[in-house]
């Protein structure tokens, strides 16, 4: 009997052992959405914004990553002593060098990672032409990626480590460059989270890095310090609305322009305006407790922050409510304004 | 053929004898405190809503001209307190219910507003010829899915009738004898642990409603009787 | 071997009785087609919308009413709020129809996906079925949420995370970018009920938990996607400006008009959790000695019967 059935069975367990296999597989198939490809490093996160970027949170200020056939081009670098996972997360979406960094501020959360992340990467700037008194160094960054800011950024950085300093500043209201068939424009917001804020539009992918000018994790960050202001702070809000692209007329389609904030979660043009909005309306409250005379004291006092303090305020840490409101306070009492 | 026959009989008899009780074979458990939860239509719940106040309700021009009568010092002196307080109005009323076994095939609902019950009969109860009450009479199944008795998941069904002619709201809005109700009663438990009732609840009323309204309560499961509050039927309040 | 059939028979027929007594085999139901928004409840929030002021049975806390309390319809004119979505949230409130269908797997023919469509001011939502889990907190809020499905019995137990800022009500209550939806939907033949759990650690005291039904309605011509939109000029002043239309704490000129309206204390119209409660008539009595208006002036009726005659909105006028 065994031998009169073994061929027969023997084909029939195979053919059942594929089609099994097959459809095993084919169970396990998910669709697959963009936020779904996350190549992750331990501890931080890696999430795809457009098919050809990326935002990496968790090495502290959120970092832009735009990859493209030239290489990568990087928004920010996270807090120092992230650079080693930073890279790694890199390279689990592309292994191509990275050629540029744009530093949105000073701030260390932003630029802690310049020195070894461009240091790891590939200039794209070539030789030196023209007057050899400029050397490797002073061009191509000893044959680093290049590293831009404003140039109110270089002058507040650490006179101590020039490794981290911008190779490239600007002064003027933008700084523009092609690189990997996108458009990317750097423009400079005045006295906003401090006096050298930058945000950065990549105009193909349809992404803006917005850095701490637009924070949704807290109330704006300002500065003063460092030249910042509320009136800069609301103006950059309101230059990020303009140049943000609502997914209008089709609002269910996924197209827009995605915003990328300092912290916090990947954005549109919709969370901008409620953040825009809440800047503004605490703005006008404290503004009208000052037409009214009141003192700092009597405006804290007066909780003028009232039906945001849960989301976005803080009693402790390097930024509260109370910091928030002081600099606002202040920014509108100054006279001039 | 003897074998044959007699097996066939203990199938028979044993199908007979093993039916289960309605409280046995529950797929949900109704029962302990629940308080409703008043957020849709509060001012027509919550408190008595002004005369003319209709808002929701299907009403024919015929339930308008009564309820336009409406006269609560009226219904106080007839002893009608309690119109508004019956079957087709008690599910959303601002009440909590206390729900228990009064036998293995009766359930009970009690409501601490207007100190009322209502029984729902399983299986082949026959109504009397008694009078319409204020709750009617109520005849409830379970619906079941799953596959008996490991894996039972499934919701109370109500059929009301026989209802003494009472209003839908305290504001007058009438429903005749004629009335006939539909619940059907869901059980959930909330990411808290809590647990919810949802009634969807279908009425018709050939007199006095245009259509069948339909409309759906939630209840919110409370750990004992310390906020039962018993109060008497009111024609104001 | 006699013998030997009549017991086979026997235990045939006892098995089949076995069978026959068992409940029906488990099986996910079919949510799919275009279901009416029952117009029995959600009275004036269907018709011209809950009044300013307007608070009542939700379990806000104090930053949500301040919030609430500064809200300006102007608002909305706004350039870049007019095609807004509404969150999912409001589909608990109807009054538009859900029209729903499947997507399945190309290959098994399982059902990889629910999708929730298109209002008119509303998102298409789906509703992962496939295990998958939610993305992280960093991950885009789209107008839908991210929602995930599981059956438990015969309810679809729909999870939603990542959910926009939106209106909680239309008269300027609002949830924040933290919130989080738990829905049950079940069918009882040509009807789907849903039971809505919303959270918000932002402004809601307590979870805020509303139940609505739809009717099954084949006649229905409700498209998937919402119709395109784009935005006009309402309002000249709001455009390219920072003026966001508000009001100042303690400013609102409308606040109390909803109390106004229907004898009710302040703490009654501003909401907050003990208003969902049936104690909380106690102090209406009590307290406030509350008595209803002498006879409805505004949002009376809405009934479909073309000879009712009464005030159908904030007019006073009857038609």
């Amino acid at each position: 009997m065994a031998r009169k059935y073994s061929k027969s069975w023997k084909r029939k367990l195979e053919a059942w052992a594929l089609a099994l296999a097959v459809l095993g597989s084919a169970a396990g198939v998910r669709y697959a959405s963009a936020q779904d490809r996350q190549p992750n490093s331990r501890d931080l996160e890696v999430l795809q914004v457009q098919p050809n970027f990326y935002m990496i949170a968790g090495a502290g200020g959120n970092i832009g990553v735009q990859l493209g056939p030239a290489g990568i081009v990087l928004v920010d670098t996270g807090s120092a002593g992230t650079s080693d996972k930073v890279l790694a997360a890199i390279k689990k979406i592309s292994d191509k060098p990275i050629r540029y960094i744009i530093d949105t501020s000073a701030d260390p959360d932003h630029v802690g990672g310049n020195s070894a992340l461009s240091r790891a990467g590939l200039s794209i700037i070539s030789g030196v032409v023209g007057n050899p008194a400029f050397g490797e160094d002073v061009l191509g960054n000893n044959g680093a990626a290049s590293l831009l800011a404003h140039d109110n950024v270089l002058s507040r950085m650490n006179p101590g480590d020039s490794a981290e300093w911008p190779t490239k500043t600007y002064t003027s209201k933008f700084y523009k460059m092609s690189l990997n068939g996108d458009g990317i424009e750097t423009f400079h917001q005045p006295a906003a989270h401090t006096d050298g804020d930058s945000f950065v539009l990549f105009r193909r992918s349809n992404v803006i890095v917005a850095g701490d000018l637009f924070d949704p994790t807290r109330f704006p960050v300002i500065d003063t310090g460092k030249g910042g202001s509320i009136h800069g702070v609301i103006d950059a809000l309101n230059r990020l609305l303009e140049l943000t692209i609502p997914p209008y007329p089709q609002p269910w389609l996924s197209e827009r322009t995605f915003v990328i904030p300092g912290h916090g979660p990947v954005s549109d043009s919709h969370d901008l305006l409620e953040y825009r909005d809440m800047v503004v309306i605490v703005t006008d409250i404290i503004q009208d407790m000052i037409n009214r005379s009141m003192t700092l004291e009597q405006v804290k006092a007066a909780n003028p922050t009232r039906g945001y303090n849960a989301r976005y305020g803080a009693n402790t840490g390097p930024w509260t409510t109370e910091m928030f409101v002081t600099s606002v306070y202040k920014g509108l009492s100054a006279k001039g304004r | 053929m003897k074998t044959v026959l007699l097996s066939l009989c203990v199938c028979v008899s044993g199908f007979a004898q093993n039916a289960p009780s309605a409280k046995a074979s529950a797929p949900i458990d109704p029962t302990g405190y629940w308080v409703t939860i008043i957020t849709p239509d509060w001012r027509e719940r919550m408190v008595t809503p002004a005369k003319g106040d209709y808002l929701a309700v299907p009403i024919t021009a015929a339930a308008q001209k009564i309820a336009d009568a409406w006269d609560p010092a009226k219904d106080e002196a007839a002893g009608e307190q309690c119109r508004s307080y019956g079957a087709p109005a008690i599910n959303a009323a601002p009440t909590r219910f206390h729900i228990t076994w009064q036998d293995d095939n009766t359930l009970k609902v009690e409501t601490d507003y207007g100190m009322q019950t209502r029984v729902f009969h399983f299986g082949n109860w026959k109504p009397s010829a008694a009078p319409a009450a204020w709750q009617g009479d109520s005849i409830a199944t379970w619906e079941l899915t799953g596959t008996a008795p490991a894996k039972k998941s499934g919701n109370l069904k109500v059929s009301t009738t026989h209802v003494r002619p009472g209003y839908f709201r305290k504001n007058g809005i009438p429903y005749s004898a004629n009335v006939r109700m539909t619940e059907f009663w869901d059980l959930f438990t909330d990411p808290s642990g809590t647990q919810r009732i949802m009634i969807t609840q279908q009425i018709e009323d050939p007199e006095y409603l245009y259509r069948t309204w339909i409309t759906t309560y939630n209840f919110k499961k409370e750990p004992d009787a310390s906020k039962w509050d018993p109060t008497p039927c009111s024609s104001r309040w | 071997m006699i013998k030997f059939r009549i017991f086979t028979i026997t235990s045939i027929i006892v098995l089949l009785g076995t069978l026959l007594t068992s409940g029906p085999a488990f099986a996910q139901i079919d949510l799919s087609g275009v279901w009416g928004f029952v117009r029995g409840q959600y009275g004036q929030e269907n018709a011209g919308g809950s009044d300013i002021g307007d608070f009542t049975g939700i379990p806000i806390n104090d930053e949500g009413r301040a919030v609430g309390l500064s809200f300006s319809a102007a608002q909305w004119s706004e350039p870049e709020r007019q095609c807004q979505y509404y969150s999912p949230r409001y589909v608990s409130t109807g009054p538009f129809a859900l029209n729903v269908w499947s997507d399945t797997d190309p290959v098994t023919g399982r059902i990889v996906a629910w999708n929730m469509g298109a209002w008119i001011d509303k998102d298409i939502v789906t509703v992962w079925m496939d295990g998958r889990p939610h993305p992280s907190v960093n991950a885009f809020h789209p107008y839908s949420g991210f929602a995930t499905g599981t059956w438990e019995g015969d309810t679809l137990v729909i999870r939603t995370t990542h959910i926009k800022w939106s209106v909680l009500r239309i008269n300027g209550l609002q949830h924040s970018d933290r919130a989080t939806m738990t829905q049950y939907v079940v069918r009882h033949g040509d009807l789907l009920s849903m039971l809505t759990y919303f959270e918000d650690p932002v402004y809601l005291s307590e979870p805020f938990v509303l139940s609505s039904v739809w009717q099954l309605n084949p006649k229905a011509n409700s498209s998937r996607t919402s119709p395109a939109c784009e935005p006009i000029n309402e309002s000249p002043r709001l455009e390219n400006t920072s003026i966001v239309p508000h009001y100042l704490p303690g400013k609102n000129p409308f606040a109390n008009d909803y109390a106004r309206y229907y004898n009710l204390p302040l703490e009654a119209a501003q909401g907050g959790a003990q208003t969902m409660y049936p104690e909380f008539r106690k102090k209406l009595k009590d307290v406030y000695h509350y008595v209803p208006p002498e006879k409805c002036t505004r949002y009376c009726c809405d009934s479909p019967d073309p000879a009712v005659k009464c005030v159908r909105d904030g007019s006073g006028q009857v038609r």
